[in-house]
């Protein structure tokens, strides 16, 4: 039986002599909004990494459904359905909302490589090969598919309510709205659990007031799985159903909210002695 | 006044010419950070093959052979050529294209011999008794203008819409343009990074192809052809904005047009023809003093 949700077991990172995760361990649940909570440079973004394939881990397991994703590489992530912000924003910013909403269904495109080291290869050749003709020979099939994408994209536009800058280069929008862009770019892949990188930081004093209801929204929605980074415990705390609490890359508190708050360790961190 | 137009319409079509190759060049210096100094050698070596193609075969078979035989060129140097060096400094990869330039001069000297061949412009085509390309010149107004000329504005506006519709509305150009902008988040939207770079590749070595191909009966061909062209292309690129197609090809038109009028109108005692390419280079620098990121560049700017 194939394990569901995402299993992080006993990952250690260090970058020369600084270990920035220490045996952490921790699981989030389908459909589940977990908060990965603790102060800066407790190593939450370098987890994100991780699970997102952009670092190596130097021991340990990241699963996902069944998936082993140390196995995989980072443009591979999506395609067993983990989706991701990053906390200062990377848009593509000369492209407009829609066309920044297109490319992030890239991955629906063409059906994922899969199988062995070998087959894939091969295969990769093919697969370029079917990319260039997609869009040159078969231009008709390929704006097919991109009108298929460009509905995906619009119903994504309407939920997040960015009818209004779609056609605007993300580049020149405000970054609050950059952040939603960022998000709504997540949701267009289909993706089964999205991670959210500091979702509030600098977001006006309205913006941070919508974005828990944005969030659970989004899980109801779209019936994802949701695991945030975030430091402002007053965001996390009413949304999550779990919380994770790293402080010096070492995990000081586990459970739901109630629990964390109370948790000595964790009054401790925040309040610092 | 009929000799200033005849020098405008002769400036732009081989201004077409130094557009396209600058257009090849600035694919992959959006795309890779890569100033490849052997673009023209490229292009010169894959015209050398259409030679050779040519000697049992037809003109319009050998074109879209030739296309394909870049397409591999490029899409292999990248592989097994840049691929290793992708993250050295800079200037290792400048080195690294700079060998390349004398290397394939040196196998198509070997391989073809240094003595010029002529080569043809694309044959006649009829089309609905409207004569397109081949030999002579057509009377447009107050000019003459070769059908040669004509020829090359048609394939050079031709490769641009084309590349136009592929960037802007297949998800593959989507997809190259997200790479050029964005490498890491591209990848994590499932773009195979590595392979649009070869993909990249591929395509600026199949519209440096279509440079040699219409530039090569104006000039001769041999080996150091592409050279005064490569000048030229790179001087466009810059002039227009390194990291900007649309630059790329008015810079190209711009220096086509005022190396031939600089060329015909400055005095013989002063500036003359063989002063020209110092003169077109002098308005670059004069340009880039006012705009040092080029008339279309952006100017890097950065949240911070």
């Amino acid at each position: 039986m194939v394990v569901t949700g995402l299993q992080i077991r006993e990952v250690t990172k260090s970058f020369g002599g600084i270990i920035a995760l220490d045996d952490v361990s921790f699981e989030v649940q389908p459909g589940e909004i977990a908060g990965l909570i603790g102060p800066n440079g407790a190593g939450k973004t370098t987890l994100f990494n991780c699970i997102s394939r952009l670092y190596d881990t130097d021991r340990g397991d990241i699963f996902f459904d069944g998936h082993d994703l140390l196995k995989l590489a980072a443009d591979d992530v999506v395609n067993v359905g983990i989706a991701r912000t990053f906390q200062n924003v990377e848009l593509f910013k000369t492209m407009t909302v829609i066309e920044n909403l297109l490319v992030g269904q890239h991955s629906r495109f063409l059906p994922p490589l899969r199988g062995n080291m070998l087959r894939r290869s091969a295969s990769a050749a093919t697969h370029t090969f079917l990319e260039v003709i997609a869009s040159a020979a078969r231009l008709p099939a390929a704006w097919r598919e991109e009108s298929l994408a460009r509905n995906t994209a619009e119903e994504v536009v309407r939920f997040l309510d960015l009818e209004g800058v779609k056609d605007i280069r993300t580049g020149d929008l405000s970054f609050g709205i950059q952040k939603q862009v960022e998000l709504a770019r997540a949701l267009v892949s289909r993706p089964r659990m999205i991670l959210l990188d500091e979702p509030a930081s600098g977001l006006s004093h309205q913006e941070l007031g919508q974005l828990g209801q944005v969030i659970k929204s989004v899980r109801d929605e779209f019936r994802v799985t949701i695991l945030v980074v975030e430091h402002h415990m007053e965001l996390v705390m009413p949304i999550s159903d779990r919380m994770c609490v790293l402080n010096f890359g070492r995990k000081i508190a586990e459970g739901t909210p109630a629990e964390v708050q109370k948790n000595p360790a964790v009054i401790e961190a925040y309040l610092g002695d | 006044m009929e000799e200033f137009w005849q020098q405008v319409v002769t400036g732009i079509a081989t201004g077409s010419v130094y557009g396209l190759l600058a257009l090849a060049i600035v694919l992959i210096y959006r795309s890779t950070s890569v100033l490849n100094f052997a673009q023209g050698e490229m292009a010169m070596l894959t015209t050398f093959v259409a030679w050779s193609i040519l000697q049992w075969g037809e003109y319009w078979v050998m074109f879209p052979l030739v296309l394909v035989i870049a397409a591999g060129m490029g899409a292999f140097i990248e592989r097994v050529i840049i691929r290793p060096v992708e993250g050295a400094p800079v200037l290792n990869i400048i080195i690294v294209t700079l060998g390349m330039f004398a290397i394939l001069n040196n196998v198509a000297t070997w391989r073809w011999g240094g003595i010029p061949k002529g080569f043809p412009a694309p044959p006649e085509i009829e089309v609905t008794g409207i004569r397109f390309m081949g030999e002579g010149a057509l009377d447009i107004g107050p000019t003459v203008v070769s059908y040669h000329d004509l020829t090359i504005l048609v394939f050079a506006v031709a490769i641009m819409v084309a590349l136009y519709v592929f960037f802007q509305y297949t998800p593959l150009g989507l997809a190259m343009r997200a790479t050029a902008q964005n490498p890491v988040a591209s990848r994590l939207m499932g773009i195979r990074v590595g392979r649009m770079l070869t993909v990249g590749w591929a395509l600026s070595a199949t519209v440096g192809a279509v440079a040699g191909l219409l530039i090569a009966p104006l000039i001769l061909l041999q080996p150091p052809m592409m050279m005064g062209v490569l000048l030229f292309a790179f001087a466009a690129a810059v002039l227009g904005g390194l990291d900007s197609p649309v630059g790329a090809v008015v810079g190209g038109l711009i220096i086509g047009v005022s190396e031939n009028l600089v060329g015909t109108y400055t005095p013989k005692e002063w500036l003359g023809p063989d002063m020209k390419l110092t003169v077109t280079l002098l308005i670059i620098v004069v340009v880039l003093l006012i705009r040092p990121t080029g008339i279309f560049g952006r100017r890097a700017m950065r949240r911070v």
